[in-house]
């Protein structure tokens, strides 16, 4: 238990950083619980009525009626009339879904060359395939996104969201600042009917896959320095390197002194032969 | 000036010089393009890749591809250096009837010619020995290492068999053992494609050099000091010899011995030698 007066114990540390031993806190040594439980020991409520109540259309009227079964008073919140209001709109989605007609209140603005560039996008891990994903002008809205998917494909967007890209700072090879990337918007809407992207043939796929590569591999062939010259990259299968002959050893100096020589040597040696031949021609 | 630009493009080929076609006629593609031909002919890997016929495209392959390995031989024969390029014919000749005859180069002896019947005092210059008798110039790529720790490997298998070295080298911890280690082995390989018996050869030299371009920075020192670091590059390169040169050399080193004066060990000098006026011992 602590005793004392709590200002001179705790409050004045604040103000007096260096304590005399006369302020210390007193406290016990055989009072103090060094291994005291850290988690449950704080009361075990019963969970609440409405948490009961999941994976229903319309929740408030089941609460509504579990809390009266229980002979408690209806929270305020679900005393509202939000079903009612969300199953004339459920009704009514059927509805227009069964007659072709639009869920929702068509926009009134006349578009008649749309120039938006829209462009679907191969979904990521965490889409689902009633998830489809668009690269959309960063003008756009949820709005636009839904009237443009209705009024172009006839699909219907049951719910938009949007992600806002950051412009990620970028920095040039010969620059001294950086600039800005453009900012992307893309939208996620939810369809009714699910859609799976078809796979990308494989020559594509593999040539995506090893283009930059091999083509990074030729970049450094081309810039190899010093004793890499010569080393193989490997890139295209092999294509660009060259193969060499084992050498045998001749100091430079030599051989620039002594290839002319022998050039010429063999060359009057052709000479010669011709000679041969041309007087063994003429009979000479 | 003549509409030339180097391109680095891999589509093009490897850095070759050519016209921009857009804006120039083919013949800027040589300063007197107009009155001659082209001397060197224009080759690209890939056009060449296409004009083989027997397969389908998709199935040629850089090792398949008859057209560009004939033309990859031919341009390595170019650059090969053999001794051939550097000693005229008939001493080269007569340098080969000397060695099937003796087994290894004996020279100052007398040859007879096959060809034209002629005998020849054959005398070569240690250089032109060096040049005929085989060898294999071995180098090495760009290493990540310093001249002073090659050196110290280098020295280690200098004058080694080839094998031995290898052997030797294998169980080194160092890695510039792993590098020349790996230079021996293209030794080998190179060796058998010449027809050399790999077990005869040694390592007549290996050295090491800068290989050039050391990146350099600042090392911050105490006290506004700074030092400065350098990232060194180094090469290996090596002259590995048959058992033709170990031979002659075990020969001319017994040739010399014979030649030499008997050893005298009392003074030979005559008996009234010239009287000193100090003490020598």
């Amino acid at each position: 238990m602590f005793k004392g007066n709590l200002f001179n114990s705790v409050f004045r540390r604040g103000v007096h950083h260096k304590l005399t031993p006369k302020t210390y806190p007193q406290v016990q040594s055989k009072d103090v619980n060094l291994e005291h439980t850290r988690y449950g020991f704080r009361k075990e409520r019963q969970p609440l009525i409405s948490q009961g109540v999941v994976d229903t259309l319309f929740p408030n009227t089941e609460i509504q009626q579990k809390y009266t079964e229980a002979g408690k008073p209806v929270p305020i919140k679900y005393r509202t009339g939000s079903d009612d209001i969300a199953r004339r709109n459920y009704l009514r989605f059927q509805e227009e879904v069964a007659t072709g007609q639009p869920h929702f209140r068509v926009g009134e603005k006349k578009v008649y060359l749309p120039k938006a560039r829209v462009i679907l996008l191969r979904p990521n891990a965490k889409h689902t395939p009633y998830q489809a994903k668009f690269l959309v002008p960063r003008n756009f809205n949820k709005m636009d996104l839904r009237d443009y998917l209705w009024n172009i494909y006839g699909l219907r967007a049951l719910n938009v969201t949007v992600q806002l890209m950051f412009p990620r700072w970028r920095r040039g090879p010969d620059d001294y600042a950086r600039f800005r990337e453009p900012q992307y918007k893309k939208m996620t809407i939810d369809m009714e009917e699910p859609f799976i992207w078809p796979d990308l043939p494989k020559e594509v796929a593999n040539r995506a896959a090893n283009e930059v590569p091999e083509m990074l591999r030729v970049t450094k062939q081309n810039q190899a320095i010093g004793s890499n010259v010569y080393k193989p990259s490997g890139a295209y299968g092999g294509i660009y390197d060259k193969p060499r002959l084992p050498n045998a050893f001749v100091p430079a100096k030599t051989r620039a002194s002594r290839a002319v020589k022998v050039a010429e040597i063999e060359k009057n040696n052709v000479k010669v032969q011709e000679r041969v031949i041309v007087s063994e021609y003429l009979g000479l | 000036m003549f509409g030339r630009v180097v391109r680095n493009n891999p589509i093009y080929g490897i850095a070759r010089t050519s016209r921009l076609f857009s804006t120039t006629p083919v013949s800027f593609n040589n300063i007197l393009g107009d009155l001659t031909k082209p001397e060197k002919e224009e080759f690209d890997p890939l056009l060449a890749s296409t004009n083989n016929s027997n397969l389908p495209r998709d199935q040629i392959t850089a090792a398949n591809d008859k057209a560009l390995q004939e033309f990859y031989h031919k341009e390595a024969l170019e650059n090969q250096i053999r001794s051939d390029k550097y000693v005229s014919p008939l001493k080269r000749r007569l340098f080969n009837t000397n060695v099937a005859t003796n087994g290894f180069f004996k020279n100052e002896q007398i040859v007879k010619d096959k060809e034209s019947g002629k005998s020849y005092k054959l005398s070569l210059t240690p250089e032109e020995i060096d040049i005929l008798e085989p060898s294999i110039y071995l180098e090495s790529y760009r290493i990540k290492s310093s001249t002073k720790k090659a050196t110290l490997v280098n020295r280690f298998v200098r004058g080694m068999p080839l094998l031995t070295a290898i052997n030797q080298l294998h169980f080194n911890p160092k890695k510039m053992a792993t590098e020349v280690e790996k230079l021996l082995k293209q030794g080998v390989s190179q060796a058998t494609e010449l027809g050399y018996n790999p077990e005869g050869m040694f390592i007549q030299a290996i050295w090491t050099g800068s290989d050039g371009n050391w990146v350099k920075r600042l090392d911050f020192k105490g006290r506004g000091r700074i030092g400065l670091i350098k990232h060194t590059y180094i090469h290996v390169k090596c002259i590995l010899k048959t058992e033709q040169t170990s031979k002659r050399l075990a020969w001319e080193k017994e040739q010399r011995e014979l030649a030499n004066k008997p050893r005298m060990f009392l003074n030979n000098e005559p008996l009234n030698f010239s009287v000193r006026a100090l003490y020598k011992w």
